[in-house]
């Protein structure tokens, strides 16, 4: 039988695509593309400001949040469930309230809470037109389209006043001077009159440009942040160049940091690295790497690969304490796999969890059949 | 420039009918192919950024359905197998279902490169990323997986 009719013969043996997929499919599509209206209006208003200050704008990621503070506001519409934003209480000392408030003419801007654990920078701050007196109304608050009307209702004001946030172009924050990427920019409409606030997100990552390659920072101490304005319109009031706050995140960067254990020979082959292990009170974030030499590639059979592949897909989270409880619910995550230069077959994963509220003195992350140890020694949060 | 939402949606309604059929060759419910196929698209809308090019979404989407059905499956080996034989009692009574269950008979390793391969058109190469496994071992369970399913039509009759 040739690969035709062998093709021909296996898509007889499948029934039509049944409805309830297609209701699914649709329905998921809906809801994203309802997100993503409110982020193309905010991309075409950028556009606008760009025409207008000949100015070549780039978007800054957007995500689809919702909920006020530093964490709700940032993931609880993308999982629905506070579970995912669950912080320690002490996570309470690390968040700085109120950092600075400027005005620039009807405009009113104001960082109102930050927290830096040492790997992420979340920012949310508001922006106010100080003349209007009515709160947004309930129907607006609860509109599907919230972020399309905080949207159009800051560029509004952008364009009344002739400034923007440079990083509404950009997608940048200056810290200690480096311009570092933002993640996400999320917006909602706020409570008070007028006002529309954002969250950032920011992975501490800047474009080295000798290096030609993002480099992470971690910095600790006093940091230095600025959020730029830029004006489009003469101003002969001396406006402010943009909003400039301090904090004092300590030892955040090491106090959480666990020192990375030798690497792990799996009892199948490969051998596990984990290059970083941070255990927040807001997050915890594992990096490793899985190299399995090029002799014992075809040792892997699928189901252990797929074992440890679907795990860093498993909402569930595959970190457990010594007693075999699971630890935290894996909020996010990324990784791949690749044949590098000598052959080796390489896996590198970055998970991020909720915190817990305490840990044995060696924790696992779970690989398929196998346990892999991470001893938490003496920075057991 | 990262694939946006709106892209990645229009691509991944176009895979409708991959998507079921990599699904349906793991998960025998369509109710289950329903929600793995639901949670594949939000996994990959919620990633879709972090992708290059449009050009990448259907091997991507297709990788995070597999994923999430062998996750689907792990857990329902876990809970409960009474169910599911009360589930599916019933012989199949026609041309198509016999060839459904001549197809299902295969080792999962078998049949998942062969419908991604023959059937979806994915080149060795991607059904080797996709499945995790060197692309010689994919070459050979392709031989593999069409000896024996010659072997059951035989039997089979169909």
């Amino acid at each position: 039988m040739s690969d035709q009719g062998f093709k021909k013969l296996l898509e007889s043996a499948f029934p039509d695509t049944p409805d309830v997929v297609i209701e699914r499919m649709q329905t998921v599509s809906q809801q994203a593309l309802q997100h993503k209206k409110a982020k193309r209006k905010k991309l075409m208003s950028r556009a606008l400001l760009a025409a207008l200050i000949a100015l070549t704008l780039t978007g800054a990621a957007a995500s689809v949040l919702n909920h006020y503070g530093v964490f709700g506001f940032g993931l609880g519409m993308m999982y629905g469930s506070e579970e995912y934003y669950y912080t320690l209480p002490e996570v309470q000392d690390m968040v700085h309230y109120e950092l600075c408030t400027t005005q620039v003419g009807t405009m009113e801007w104001s960082v109102r809470e930050a927290i830096y654990d040492g790997r992420v920078l979340r920012v949310v701050y508001a922006v106010r037109d100080t003349t209007e007196t009515k709160p947004f109304t309930q129907q607006q608050m609860n509109s599907e389209n919230m972020q399309g009307i905080a949207s159009d209702y800051y560029y509004a004001m952008c364009q009344r006043e002739g400034m923007y946030l440079a990083a509404d172009g950009n997608g940048a924050i200056a810290i200690n001077g480096l311009e570092v990427n933002l993640e996400s920019v999320l917006y909602r409409l706020g409570e008070q009159p007028g006002e529309v606030l954002f969250w950032i997100d920011c992975r501490m990552e800047y474009y080295d440009q000798e290096a030609q390659q993002y480099t992470s920072i971690q910095p600790e101490g006093v940091i230095d942040l600025f959020l730029a304005f830029r004006y489009t319109k003469e101003r002969t009031d001396n406006p402010p160049d943009g909003m400039h706050f301090i904090m004092n995140v300590k030892d955040a960067a090491s106090r959480y940091a666990v020192e990375p254990p030798a690497p792990y020979t799996l009892k199948i082959g490969g051998v596990v690295r984990f290059t970083d292990l941070h255990f927040s009170p807001a997050t915890v974030y594992i990096t490793y790497s899985i190299t399995v030499p090029k002799a014992q590639v075809s040792d892997w059979d699928e189901d252990a690969l797929w074992d440890i592949h679907s795990e860093y897909w498993s909402r569930e989270g595959n970190l457990m304490d010594a007693n075999g409880k699971p630890l935290g619910v894996n909020t996010t995550g990324w990784g791949g796999l690749n044949i590098d230069e000598y052959g080796d077959l390489c896996l590198r994963y970055h998970t991020e969890y909720t915190p817990s509220d305490a840990y044995t003195d060696t924790i696992y992350l779970i690989m398929g059949d196998e346990k892999v140890p991470i001893p938490m020694g003496y920075a057991n949060p | 420039m990262p694939v946006q939402t709106d892209a990645f949606v229009q691509c991944a309604m176009e895979l409708q009918r991959t998507l079921y059929r990599v699904a349906k060759t793991l998960l025998r419910s369509d109710q289950d192919c329903a929600d793995a196929v639901q949670e594949a698209m939000l996994k990959g809308i919620a990633g879709a950024g972090r992708l290059r090019e449009e050009k990448f979404v259907k091997t991507w989407l297709t990788r995070i359905l597999i994923n999430t059905c062998k996750d689907m499956l792990r857990k329902q080996s876990r809970v409960q197998t009474v169910e599911l034989l009360e589930d599916y009692p019933a012989p199949p009574i026609n041309p198509q279902a016999a060839l459904y269950e001549a197809l299902s008979s295969l080792d999962e390793a078998l049949r998942l490169p062969m419908v991604l391969y023959y059937l979806e058109g994915f080149t060795v190469k991607e059904v080797s990323d996709m499945i995790a496994v060197p692309e010689g071992t994919v070459k050979r369970r392709l031989w593999n997986a069409r000896k024996e399913m010659r072997e059951i039509l035989k039997e089979e009759a169909i």
